[in-house]
Protein backbone atom coordinates (compact mmCIF):
# COMPACT_ATOMS: atom_id res chain seq x y z
CA UNK A 1 0.00 0.00 0.00
CA UNK A 2 2.61 2.49 1.08
CA UNK A 3 4.66 1.67 -2.01
CA UNK A 4 1.73 2.50 -4.25
CA UNK A 5 1.13 5.72 -2.41
CA UNK A 6 4.76 6.71 -2.81
CA UNK A 7 4.53 6.09 -6.52
CA UNK A 8 1.39 8.09 -7.07
CA UNK A 9 2.28 10.96 -4.75
CA UNK A 10 1.59 13.82 -7.12
CA UNK A 11 3.73 16.99 -6.92
CA UNK A 12 7.13 15.45 -7.48
CA UNK A 13 9.04 18.54 -8.48
CA UNK A 14 7.52 21.38 -6.53
CA UNK A 15 10.13 23.94 -5.47
CA UNK A 16 10.35 24.98 -1.86
CA UNK A 17 12.29 27.69 -0.05
CA UNK A 18 15.46 25.60 0.15
CA UNK A 19 15.42 25.07 -3.60
CA UNK A 20 15.17 28.80 -4.26
CA UNK A 21 18.00 29.46 -1.80
CA UNK A 22 20.18 26.88 -3.50
CA UNK A 23 19.44 28.38 -6.89
CA UNK A 24 20.38 31.81 -5.56
CA UNK A 25 23.64 30.52 -4.07
CA UNK A 26 24.49 28.72 -7.31
CA UNK A 27 23.86 31.86 -9.34
CA UNK A 28 26.03 33.96 -7.04
CA UNK A 29 28.86 31.44 -7.33
CA UNK A 30 28.53 31.33 -11.12
CA UNK A 31 28.50 35.13 -11.26
CA UNK A 32 31.58 35.33 -9.09
CA UNK A 33 33.46 32.76 -11.19
CA UNK A 34 32.47 34.63 -14.34
CA UNK A 35 33.67 37.91 -12.82
CA UNK A 36 36.94 36.40 -11.63
CA UNK A 37 37.62 34.71 -14.94
CA UNK A 38 36.85 37.84 -16.92
CA UNK A 39 39.47 39.83 -15.00
CA UNK A 40 41.89 37.07 -14.04
CA UNK A 41 41.92 34.31 -16.64
CA UNK A 42 43.70 34.99 -19.85
CA UNK A 43 41.08 33.60 -22.22
CA UNK A 44 39.43 35.43 -25.04
CA UNK A 45 35.90 34.27 -25.47
CA UNK A 46 34.98 34.18 -29.11
CA UNK A 47 31.44 32.93 -29.26
CA UNK A 48 30.75 34.28 -32.72
CA UNK A 49 33.61 32.31 -34.29
CA UNK A 50 32.54 29.22 -32.39
CA UNK A 51 28.92 29.51 -33.55
CA UNK A 52 30.06 30.10 -37.13
CA UNK A 53 32.33 27.08 -36.94
CA UNK A 54 29.62 24.84 -35.65
CA UNK A 55 27.15 25.84 -38.35
CA UNK A 56 29.60 25.81 -41.28
CA UNK A 57 28.61 23.05 -43.71
CA UNK A 58 31.23 20.46 -44.55
CA UNK A 59 33.43 20.84 -47.63
CA UNK A 60 31.12 18.63 -49.69
CA UNK A 61 28.13 20.76 -48.74
CA UNK A 62 26.57 18.20 -46.41
CA UNK A 63 25.54 18.74 -42.79
CA UNK A 64 28.02 20.65 -40.57
CA UNK A 65 30.63 18.37 -38.98
CA UNK A 66 29.37 19.14 -35.45
CA UNK A 67 25.83 18.05 -36.33
CA UNK A 68 27.13 14.94 -38.03
CA UNK A 69 28.69 14.18 -34.66
CA UNK A 70 25.34 14.67 -32.91
CA UNK A 71 23.57 12.43 -35.39
CA UNK A 72 26.31 9.87 -35.02
CA UNK A 73 25.88 9.89 -31.25
CA UNK A 74 22.11 9.51 -31.63
CA UNK A 75 22.63 6.66 -34.06
CA UNK A 76 25.09 4.97 -31.74
CA UNK A 77 22.73 5.42 -28.80
CA UNK A 78 19.69 4.14 -30.66
CA UNK A 79 21.33 0.94 -31.86
CA UNK A 80 23.22 0.67 -28.61
CA UNK A 81 19.96 0.76 -26.63
CA UNK A 82 18.34 -1.82 -28.89
CA UNK A 83 21.23 -4.28 -28.66
CA UNK A 84 21.89 -3.56 -25.00
CA UNK A 85 18.22 -4.28 -24.22
CA UNK A 86 18.23 -7.54 -26.14
CA UNK A 87 21.51 -8.77 -24.64
CA UNK A 88 20.61 -7.35 -21.22
CA UNK A 89 17.21 -9.06 -21.10
CA UNK A 90 18.72 -12.39 -22.16
CA UNK A 91 21.48 -12.06 -19.55
CA UNK A 92 19.01 -10.97 -16.87
CA UNK A 93 16.68 -13.90 -17.53
CA UNK A 94 19.67 -16.25 -17.61
CA UNK A 95 20.89 -14.86 -14.30
CA UNK A 96 17.46 -15.48 -12.79
CA UNK A 97 17.36 -19.01 -14.20
CA UNK A 98 17.47 -22.07 -11.97
CA UNK A 99 19.74 -23.80 -14.49
CA UNK A 100 23.41 -23.27 -13.63
CA UNK A 101 24.48 -23.63 -17.26
CA UNK A 102 22.64 -20.37 -18.02
CA UNK A 103 23.15 -18.64 -14.70
CA UNK A 104 26.90 -18.98 -14.23
CA UNK A 105 28.16 -17.58 -17.55
CA UNK A 106 25.69 -14.69 -17.27
CA UNK A 107 26.82 -13.94 -13.72
CA UNK A 108 30.48 -14.12 -14.75
CA UNK A 109 29.95 -11.71 -17.63
CA UNK A 110 27.96 -9.24 -15.56
CA UNK A 111 30.51 -9.24 -12.72
CA UNK A 112 33.38 -8.86 -15.16
CA UNK A 113 31.90 -5.83 -16.88
CA UNK A 114 30.66 -4.18 -13.71
CA UNK A 115 34.00 -4.52 -11.98
CA UNK A 116 36.39 -3.17 -14.56
CA UNK A 117 36.45 0.51 -15.54
CA UNK A 118 34.56 1.21 -18.79
CA UNK A 119 37.65 2.86 -20.22
CA UNK A 120 39.72 -0.27 -19.72
CA UNK A 121 36.94 -2.31 -21.27
CA UNK A 122 36.92 -0.02 -24.30
CA UNK A 123 40.62 -0.56 -24.89
CA UNK A 124 40.43 -4.30 -24.39
CA UNK A 125 37.44 -4.40 -26.64
CA UNK A 126 39.13 -2.35 -29.33
CA UNK A 127 42.39 -4.23 -29.52
CA UNK A 128 41.13 -7.74 -29.02
CA UNK A 129 37.63 -7.84 -30.36
CA UNK A 130 37.25 -5.04 -32.82
CA UNK A 131 40.75 -5.35 -34.29
CA UNK A 132 40.88 -9.12 -34.38
CA UNK A 133 37.41 -10.55 -34.37
CA UNK A 134 35.73 -8.45 -37.02
CA UNK A 135 38.46 -9.15 -39.64
CA UNK A 136 38.42 -12.78 -38.59
CA UNK A 137 34.76 -13.04 -39.39
CA UNK A 138 35.35 -11.28 -42.71
CA UNK A 139 32.93 -8.58 -41.66
CA UNK A 140 35.37 -5.78 -42.50
CA UNK A 141 35.39 -6.53 -46.21
CA UNK A 142 31.68 -6.96 -46.27
CA UNK A 143 31.11 -3.64 -44.56
CA UNK A 144 33.83 -1.67 -46.33
CA UNK A 145 32.99 -2.80 -49.81
CA UNK A 146 29.30 -2.13 -49.67
CA UNK A 147 28.89 0.29 -52.56
CA UNK A 148 25.20 0.19 -53.38
CA UNK A 149 23.24 3.43 -53.32
CA UNK A 150 21.89 4.15 -49.85
CA UNK A 151 18.30 5.19 -49.33
CA UNK A 152 17.72 8.25 -47.20
CA UNK A 153 16.39 6.18 -44.31
CA UNK A 154 19.34 3.79 -44.41
CA UNK A 155 21.65 6.78 -44.40
CA UNK A 156 20.08 8.27 -41.29
CA UNK A 157 19.92 4.93 -39.50
CA UNK A 158 23.39 3.68 -40.37
CA UNK A 159 25.35 6.60 -41.79
CA UNK A 160 27.87 6.45 -44.62
CA UNK A 161 28.80 2.93 -45.62
CA UNK A 162 32.51 3.77 -45.36
CA UNK A 163 32.02 4.19 -41.62
CA UNK A 164 29.90 1.09 -41.03
CA UNK A 165 32.75 -0.93 -39.61
CA UNK A 166 33.49 1.96 -37.31
CA UNK A 167 29.85 2.25 -36.29
CA UNK A 168 29.54 -1.47 -35.68
CA UNK A 169 32.52 -1.46 -33.29
CA UNK A 170 31.02 1.50 -31.46
CA UNK A 171 27.59 -0.12 -31.13
CA UNK A 172 29.07 -3.40 -29.94
CA UNK A 173 31.23 -1.67 -27.39
CA UNK A 174 28.50 0.55 -25.96
CA UNK A 175 25.88 -2.16 -25.87
CA UNK A 176 28.12 -4.82 -24.34
CA UNK A 177 28.93 -2.40 -21.53
CA UNK A 178 25.36 -1.30 -20.96
CA UNK A 179 23.94 -4.83 -21.25
CA UNK A 180 25.62 -5.88 -18.00
CA UNK A 181 23.85 -3.10 -16.12
CA UNK A 182 20.52 -3.71 -17.84
CA UNK A 183 20.84 -7.40 -16.97
CA UNK A 184 21.03 -6.52 -13.28
CA UNK A 185 18.00 -4.27 -13.59
CA UNK A 186 16.05 -7.04 -15.34
CA UNK A 187 17.09 -9.62 -12.76
CA UNK A 188 16.03 -7.44 -9.85
CA UNK A 189 12.77 -6.75 -11.68
CA UNK A 190 12.13 -10.48 -12.03
CA UNK A 191 12.97 -11.06 -8.39
CA UNK A 192 10.61 -8.28 -7.41
CA UNK A 193 7.60 -10.19 -8.72
CA UNK A 194 5.81 -11.94 -5.86
CA UNK A 195 5.98 -15.72 -5.91
CA UNK A 196 2.18 -15.73 -5.75
CA UNK A 197 1.94 -14.13 -9.18
CA UNK A 198 3.76 -17.12 -10.69
CA UNK A 199 1.62 -19.50 -8.66
CA UNK A 200 -1.64 -17.81 -9.61
CA UNK A 201 -0.65 -17.93 -13.29
CA UNK A 202 0.33 -21.59 -12.91
CA UNK A 203 -2.88 -22.62 -11.20
CA UNK A 204 -4.94 -20.93 -13.93
CA UNK A 205 -3.31 -23.36 -16.33
CA UNK A 206 -1.41 -20.72 -18.32
CA UNK A 207 1.39 -22.05 -20.49
CA UNK A 208 4.98 -21.03 -19.79
CA UNK A 209 4.89 -18.56 -22.70
CA UNK A 210 1.54 -17.00 -21.65
CA UNK A 211 2.77 -16.73 -18.09
CA UNK A 212 5.83 -14.73 -19.11
CA UNK A 213 4.16 -12.76 -21.86
CA UNK A 214 0.93 -11.71 -20.14
CA UNK A 215 1.61 -11.90 -16.42
CA UNK A 216 5.29 -11.52 -15.59
CA UNK A 217 6.78 -9.38 -18.38
CA UNK A 218 4.26 -6.50 -18.18
CA UNK A 219 4.82 -6.21 -14.44
CA UNK A 220 8.59 -6.40 -14.75
CA UNK A 221 8.58 -3.74 -17.45
CA UNK A 222 6.41 -1.45 -15.39
CA UNK A 223 8.63 -1.96 -12.33
CA UNK A 224 11.95 -1.48 -14.06
CA UNK A 225 11.05 1.36 -16.40
CA UNK A 226 12.54 4.05 -14.09
CA UNK A 227 15.96 2.38 -13.65
CA UNK A 228 15.92 1.39 -17.29
CA UNK A 229 15.34 4.99 -18.33
CA UNK A 230 18.33 5.98 -16.20
CA UNK A 231 20.36 3.31 -17.93
CA UNK A 232 19.37 4.60 -21.37
CA UNK A 233 20.52 8.08 -20.40
CA UNK A 234 23.77 6.66 -19.04
CA UNK A 235 24.27 4.89 -22.33
CA UNK A 236 24.04 8.16 -24.26
CA UNK A 237 26.62 9.71 -21.98
CA UNK A 238 28.84 6.63 -21.91
CA UNK A 239 28.85 6.53 -25.69
CA UNK A 240 31.31 9.43 -25.45
CA UNK A 241 34.11 7.12 -24.35
CA UNK A 242 34.17 5.33 -27.66
CA UNK A 243 35.64 8.57 -29.05
CA UNK A 244 38.89 7.08 -27.73
CA UNK A 245 38.81 4.37 -30.32
CA UNK A 246 38.09 6.88 -33.09
CA UNK A 247 34.38 6.33 -33.40
CA UNK A 248 33.30 9.62 -34.95
CA UNK A 249 30.59 10.68 -32.56
CA UNK A 250 29.94 13.95 -30.77
CA UNK A 251 32.89 13.86 -28.37
CA UNK A 252 35.33 12.84 -31.08
CA UNK A 253 34.04 15.58 -33.35
CA UNK A 254 34.21 18.04 -30.45
CA UNK A 255 37.85 17.16 -29.78
CA UNK A 256 38.74 17.68 -33.41
CA UNK A 257 36.96 21.00 -33.79
CA UNK A 258 38.22 22.34 -30.47
CA UNK A 259 41.81 21.38 -31.13
CA UNK A 260 41.90 22.62 -34.70
CA UNK A 261 40.17 25.94 -33.97
CA UNK A 262 41.62 26.68 -30.53
CA UNK A 263 38.15 27.66 -29.28
CA UNK A 264 38.46 25.08 -26.51
CA UNK A 265 35.94 26.36 -23.97
CA UNK A 266 33.29 27.42 -26.43
CA UNK A 267 33.27 24.18 -28.39
CA UNK A 268 33.29 21.97 -25.29
CA UNK A 269 30.45 23.98 -23.81
CA UNK A 270 28.49 23.39 -27.00
CA UNK A 271 29.29 19.69 -26.83
CA UNK A 272 28.11 19.61 -23.22
CA UNK A 273 24.96 21.49 -24.19
CA UNK A 274 24.21 19.02 -26.96
CA UNK A 275 24.49 16.07 -24.54
CA UNK A 276 22.38 17.94 -22.01
CA UNK A 277 19.60 18.52 -24.53
CA UNK A 278 19.61 14.89 -25.71
CA UNK A 279 19.62 13.43 -22.19
CA UNK A 280 17.08 15.89 -20.80
CA UNK A 281 14.81 15.16 -23.76
CA UNK A 282 15.10 11.42 -23.12
CA UNK A 283 14.43 11.89 -19.46
CA UNK A 284 11.22 13.83 -20.16
CA UNK A 285 10.15 11.24 -22.70
CA UNK A 286 10.71 8.42 -20.21
CA UNK A 287 8.82 10.11 -17.42
CA UNK A 288 5.84 10.44 -19.81
CA UNK A 289 6.07 6.75 -20.66
CA UNK A 290 6.43 5.84 -17.01
CA UNK A 291 3.21 7.64 -16.21
CA UNK A 292 1.25 5.62 -18.72
CA UNK A 293 2.78 2.27 -17.74
CA UNK A 294 1.95 2.82 -14.08
CA UNK A 295 -1.68 3.78 -14.58
CA UNK A 296 -2.90 0.58 -12.94
CA UNK A 297 -1.30 1.50 -9.61
CA UNK A 298 -3.43 4.59 -9.19
CA UNK A 299 -6.15 4.48 -6.61
CA UNK B 1 -25.81 -36.67 0.95
CA UNK B 2 -25.07 -35.64 -2.60
CA UNK B 3 -22.02 -37.64 -3.60
CA UNK B 4 -22.07 -40.76 -5.71
CA UNK B 5 -19.67 -39.75 -8.43
CA UNK B 6 -16.42 -41.35 -7.33
CA UNK B 7 -13.15 -40.06 -6.08
CA UNK B 8 -11.92 -36.57 -6.91
CA UNK B 9 -8.69 -36.61 -4.95
CA UNK B 10 -6.73 -39.43 -3.41
CA UNK B 11 -3.62 -39.05 -1.25
CA UNK B 12 -1.70 -42.29 -0.75
CA UNK B 13 1.15 -42.34 1.78
CA UNK B 14 2.28 -38.85 0.86
CA UNK B 15 5.46 -37.57 2.48
CA UNK B 16 6.90 -34.13 1.99
CA UNK B 17 10.29 -33.03 3.19
CA UNK B 18 11.69 -29.51 3.18
CA UNK B 19 15.36 -30.36 3.68
CA UNK B 20 15.51 -32.02 7.08
CA UNK B 21 12.01 -30.91 8.05
CA UNK B 22 9.12 -33.23 7.37
CA UNK B 23 6.10 -31.13 6.42
CA UNK B 24 3.75 -33.99 5.59
CA UNK B 25 3.82 -37.41 7.24
CA UNK B 26 2.19 -40.40 5.52
CA UNK B 27 -0.92 -38.57 4.42
CA UNK B 28 -3.84 -40.73 3.39
CA UNK B 29 -6.94 -38.86 2.44
CA UNK B 30 -9.55 -39.23 -0.22
CA UNK B 31 -12.13 -36.71 -1.26
CA UNK B 32 -15.27 -37.63 -3.16
CA UNK B 33 -16.51 -35.59 -6.06
CA UNK B 34 -18.89 -32.92 -4.78
CA UNK B 35 -17.57 -33.15 -1.25
CA UNK B 36 -16.68 -30.14 0.87
CA UNK B 37 -13.67 -30.73 3.09
CA UNK B 38 -12.38 -28.19 5.56
CA UNK B 39 -8.81 -28.55 6.80
CA UNK B 40 -7.92 -26.91 10.09
CA UNK B 41 -5.02 -27.04 12.48
CA UNK B 42 -2.39 -24.84 14.07
CA UNK B 43 -0.08 -22.81 11.85
CA UNK B 44 2.84 -24.80 10.49
CA UNK B 45 0.86 -28.02 10.63
CA UNK B 46 1.13 -28.62 6.88
CA UNK B 47 -2.39 -27.60 5.82
CA UNK B 48 -1.27 -25.34 2.98
CA UNK B 49 1.43 -27.76 1.89
CA UNK B 50 -1.21 -30.48 1.71
CA UNK B 51 -3.52 -28.63 -0.66
CA UNK B 52 -0.61 -27.28 -2.70
CA UNK B 53 0.34 -30.90 -3.46
CA UNK B 54 -3.00 -31.38 -5.18
CA UNK B 55 -2.34 -29.00 -8.08
CA UNK B 56 1.41 -29.46 -8.19
CA UNK B 57 2.46 -26.13 -6.67
CA UNK B 58 4.41 -28.18 -4.16
CA UNK B 59 6.09 -31.38 -5.34
CA UNK B 60 5.83 -34.17 -2.77
CA UNK B 61 8.71 -36.39 -1.80
CA UNK B 62 7.05 -39.80 -1.88
CA UNK B 63 3.66 -41.44 -2.20
CA UNK B 64 1.12 -40.24 -4.74
CA UNK B 65 -1.70 -37.79 -5.21
CA UNK B 66 -4.29 -38.78 -7.79
CA UNK B 67 -6.73 -36.23 -9.13
CA UNK B 68 -9.63 -37.86 -10.93
CA UNK B 69 -7.61 -41.07 -11.01
CA UNK B 70 -4.73 -39.41 -12.82
CA UNK B 71 -1.20 -38.54 -11.77
CA UNK B 72 -0.62 -36.29 -14.77
CA UNK B 73 -0.41 -32.72 -13.54
CA UNK B 74 -0.74 -31.23 -17.00
CA UNK B 75 -4.09 -32.89 -17.39
CA UNK B 76 -5.29 -31.21 -14.23
CA UNK B 77 -4.25 -27.69 -15.20
CA UNK B 78 -7.21 -25.40 -14.93
CA UNK B 79 -9.38 -28.26 -13.64
CA UNK B 80 -8.15 -27.51 -10.16
CA UNK B 81 -8.79 -23.87 -9.30
CA UNK B 82 -6.97 -22.23 -6.44
CA UNK B 83 -7.73 -19.22 -4.28
CA UNK B 84 -4.87 -17.75 -2.25
CA UNK B 85 -4.71 -15.92 1.04
CA UNK B 86 -3.31 -12.81 -0.66
CA UNK B 87 -5.56 -13.02 -3.78
CA UNK B 88 -2.68 -12.57 -6.25
CA UNK B 89 -4.74 -10.78 -8.84
CA UNK B 90 -2.64 -9.54 -11.73
CA UNK B 91 -2.19 -5.87 -10.79
CA UNK B 92 -1.52 -4.60 -14.32
CA UNK B 93 -4.76 -6.00 -15.71
CA UNK B 94 -8.29 -4.75 -15.13
CA UNK B 95 -10.73 -6.98 -13.27
CA UNK B 96 -12.25 -8.12 -16.54
CA UNK B 97 -8.82 -8.80 -18.08
CA UNK B 98 -7.83 -10.79 -14.99
CA UNK B 99 -10.81 -13.05 -15.65
CA UNK B 100 -10.50 -13.37 -19.42
CA UNK B 101 -6.75 -14.00 -19.57
CA UNK B 102 -6.76 -17.73 -18.93
CA UNK B 103 -9.90 -18.49 -20.99
CA UNK B 104 -8.39 -16.57 -23.91
CA UNK B 105 -4.92 -18.08 -23.70
CA UNK B 106 -5.53 -21.57 -22.35
CA UNK B 107 -9.06 -22.44 -23.45
CA UNK B 108 -8.61 -20.41 -26.69
CA UNK B 109 -12.05 -18.87 -26.39
CA UNK B 110 -13.01 -15.98 -28.64
CA UNK B 111 -12.85 -12.50 -27.14
CA UNK B 112 -16.61 -12.21 -26.93
CA UNK B 113 -17.04 -15.67 -25.43
CA UNK B 114 -14.35 -14.99 -22.83
CA UNK B 115 -15.95 -11.68 -21.94
CA UNK B 116 -19.41 -13.23 -21.60
CA UNK B 117 -17.98 -15.97 -19.41
CA UNK B 118 -16.15 -13.44 -17.26
CA UNK B 119 -19.20 -11.23 -16.84
CA UNK B 120 -21.28 -14.27 -15.91
CA UNK B 121 -18.96 -15.10 -13.03
CA UNK B 122 -18.50 -11.47 -12.00
CA UNK B 123 -22.27 -11.27 -11.65
CA UNK B 124 -22.25 -14.40 -9.55
CA UNK B 125 -19.77 -12.89 -7.11
CA UNK B 126 -21.75 -9.61 -7.34
CA UNK B 127 -18.93 -7.48 -8.60
CA UNK B 128 -19.86 -6.98 -12.27
CA UNK B 129 -20.09 -3.21 -11.78
CA UNK B 130 -16.33 -3.07 -11.06
CA UNK B 131 -15.25 -4.92 -14.22
CA UNK B 132 -13.15 -2.08 -15.60
CA UNK B 133 -11.33 -1.17 -12.41
CA UNK B 134 -7.84 -2.28 -11.51
CA UNK B 135 -7.29 -4.63 -8.53
CA UNK B 136 -5.60 -1.88 -6.48
CA UNK B 137 -8.85 0.11 -6.62
CA UNK B 138 -10.87 -2.64 -4.93
CA UNK B 139 -11.23 -3.60 -1.28
CA UNK B 140 -9.72 -6.85 -0.01
CA UNK B 141 -13.08 -8.62 0.03
CA UNK B 142 -13.82 -7.51 -3.51
CA UNK B 143 -10.36 -8.62 -4.65
CA UNK B 144 -10.85 -12.06 -3.16
CA UNK B 145 -14.25 -12.40 -4.86
CA UNK B 146 -12.62 -11.45 -8.16
CA UNK B 147 -9.96 -14.09 -7.51
CA UNK B 148 -12.65 -16.72 -6.97
CA UNK B 149 -14.43 -15.66 -10.17
CA UNK B 150 -11.10 -15.77 -12.02
CA UNK B 151 -10.60 -19.41 -11.02
CA UNK B 152 -14.19 -20.31 -11.90
CA UNK B 153 -13.69 -18.99 -15.44
CA UNK B 154 -11.50 -22.01 -16.14
CA UNK B 155 -14.46 -24.26 -15.32
CA UNK B 156 -12.62 -26.16 -12.59
CA UNK B 157 -13.98 -29.41 -11.16
CA UNK B 158 -12.21 -28.84 -7.86
CA UNK B 159 -11.62 -25.60 -5.97
CA UNK B 160 -8.83 -25.24 -3.44
CA UNK B 161 -9.00 -22.42 -0.91
CA UNK B 162 -5.83 -21.56 1.00
CA UNK B 163 -6.92 -19.43 3.96
CA UNK B 164 -9.08 -17.24 1.72
CA UNK B 165 -10.27 -14.94 4.49
CA UNK B 166 -7.15 -14.68 6.67
CA UNK B 167 -5.87 -11.50 5.04
CA UNK B 168 -9.22 -9.73 5.15
CA UNK B 169 -10.60 -7.12 7.49
CA UNK B 170 -13.34 -8.65 9.65
CA UNK B 171 -16.19 -6.80 7.94
CA UNK B 172 -15.21 -8.28 4.57
CA UNK B 173 -14.99 -11.91 5.61
CA UNK B 174 -18.66 -12.66 5.19
CA UNK B 175 -18.97 -11.41 1.62
CA UNK B 176 -16.28 -13.92 0.65
CA UNK B 177 -17.74 -16.75 2.75
CA UNK B 178 -21.17 -16.13 1.17
CA UNK B 179 -19.70 -16.74 -2.27
CA UNK B 180 -18.02 -19.91 -1.00
CA UNK B 181 -21.22 -21.19 0.60
CA UNK B 182 -23.09 -20.62 -2.65
CA UNK B 183 -20.42 -22.48 -4.55
CA UNK B 184 -20.61 -25.35 -2.07
CA UNK B 185 -24.38 -25.57 -2.42
CA UNK B 186 -24.01 -25.85 -6.18
CA UNK B 187 -22.05 -29.06 -5.75
CA UNK B 188 -18.48 -27.91 -6.37
CA UNK B 189 -15.80 -30.16 -4.91
CA UNK B 190 -14.01 -27.93 -2.41
CA UNK B 191 -11.04 -28.22 -0.12
CA UNK B 192 -10.71 -25.26 2.18
CA UNK B 193 -7.93 -24.46 4.59
CA UNK B 194 -9.66 -22.05 6.90
CA UNK B 195 -10.17 -21.06 10.51
CA UNK B 196 -13.78 -20.07 9.88
CA UNK B 197 -15.50 -22.68 11.99
CA UNK B 198 -18.92 -21.22 11.23
CA UNK B 199 -18.32 -21.91 7.56
CA UNK B 200 -17.16 -25.43 8.36
CA UNK B 201 -20.28 -26.16 10.41
CA UNK B 202 -22.54 -24.78 7.71
CA UNK B 203 -21.27 -26.54 4.60
CA UNK B 204 -18.45 -28.99 5.32
CA UNK B 205 -19.10 -32.69 4.85
CA UNK B 206 -15.94 -33.52 6.75
CA UNK B 207 -13.40 -31.61 8.74
CA UNK B 208 -9.77 -32.69 8.76
CA UNK B 209 -7.65 -31.74 11.74
CA UNK B 210 -3.91 -31.63 11.11
CA UNK B 211 -0.99 -31.14 13.45
CA UNK B 212 2.76 -31.36 12.80
CA UNK B 213 2.32 -32.70 9.30
CA UNK B 214 -0.06 -35.48 10.26
CA UNK B 215 -3.77 -35.98 9.79
CA UNK B 216 -4.91 -36.43 13.37
CA UNK B 217 -8.62 -36.74 12.98
CA UNK B 218 -11.25 -36.69 10.25
CA UNK B 219 -14.91 -36.34 11.19
CA UNK B 220 -18.13 -34.58 10.38
CA UNK B 221 -18.20 -31.03 11.70
CA UNK B 222 -20.65 -31.90 14.51
CA UNK B 223 -18.55 -34.79 15.72
CA UNK B 224 -15.24 -33.01 15.42
CA UNK B 225 -16.36 -29.82 17.13
CA UNK B 226 -18.61 -31.36 19.77
CA UNK B 227 -16.84 -34.58 20.60
CA UNK B 228 -13.28 -34.59 19.36
CA UNK B 229 -11.60 -37.94 19.91
CA UNK B 230 -7.99 -36.92 19.97
CA UNK B 231 -6.51 -34.79 22.73
CA UNK B 232 -4.55 -32.63 20.29
CA UNK B 233 -7.81 -31.80 18.51
CA UNK B 234 -9.38 -30.90 21.84
CA UNK B 235 -6.45 -28.67 22.77
CA UNK B 236 -6.63 -26.87 19.43
CA UNK B 237 -10.40 -26.38 19.57
CA UNK B 238 -10.16 -25.07 23.10
CA UNK B 239 -7.67 -22.49 21.94
CA UNK B 240 -9.64 -21.19 18.98
CA UNK B 241 -13.09 -21.43 20.55
CA UNK B 242 -12.11 -19.94 23.90
CA UNK B 243 -13.63 -16.53 23.19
Amino acid sequence: MSVNQAITRKPRYSFNLLDYMLILVTMVVIGWIYYRSSIGVNYHWNWKAAVDLIFTPSADGSLPYFFQGIISTLRLSLWGMIFASIIGILLGVARHSKIALFRLPATAYIQLIRNIPPLVFVFIFYFFISNQLIPLLGLDNLLRNHNAELSRLTYYLFGRSSLWENLLSGIFCVSLLSAAYIAEVVRSGLEGIEKGQWEAAYSLGLSRWSKYRYVIAPQVISNISPPLAGQAISLVKDSSIVALISIQELTFVGTEIANSSGLIFEIWLFVGLAYLIICLGLSLLFSKIEKTTRKHLEK
Amino acid sequence: MKKTNGKAIEFEHVDKWFGAFQALKKINLSVEEGEIVVICGPSGSGKSTLIRCINGLEPYTSGQVKVFDSLDLNQQKGKVGMVFQHFYLFPHLSVLENLTLAPLRSLKLSKQAAKDLAMHFLERVKIDDQADKYPAQLSGGQQQRVAIARSLCMMPRIMLFDEPTSALDPEMINEVLDVMVELAQEGMTMICVTHEMGFAKKVADRVVFMDEGEVIEIATPENLFNSPKHKRTKAFLNKILAH
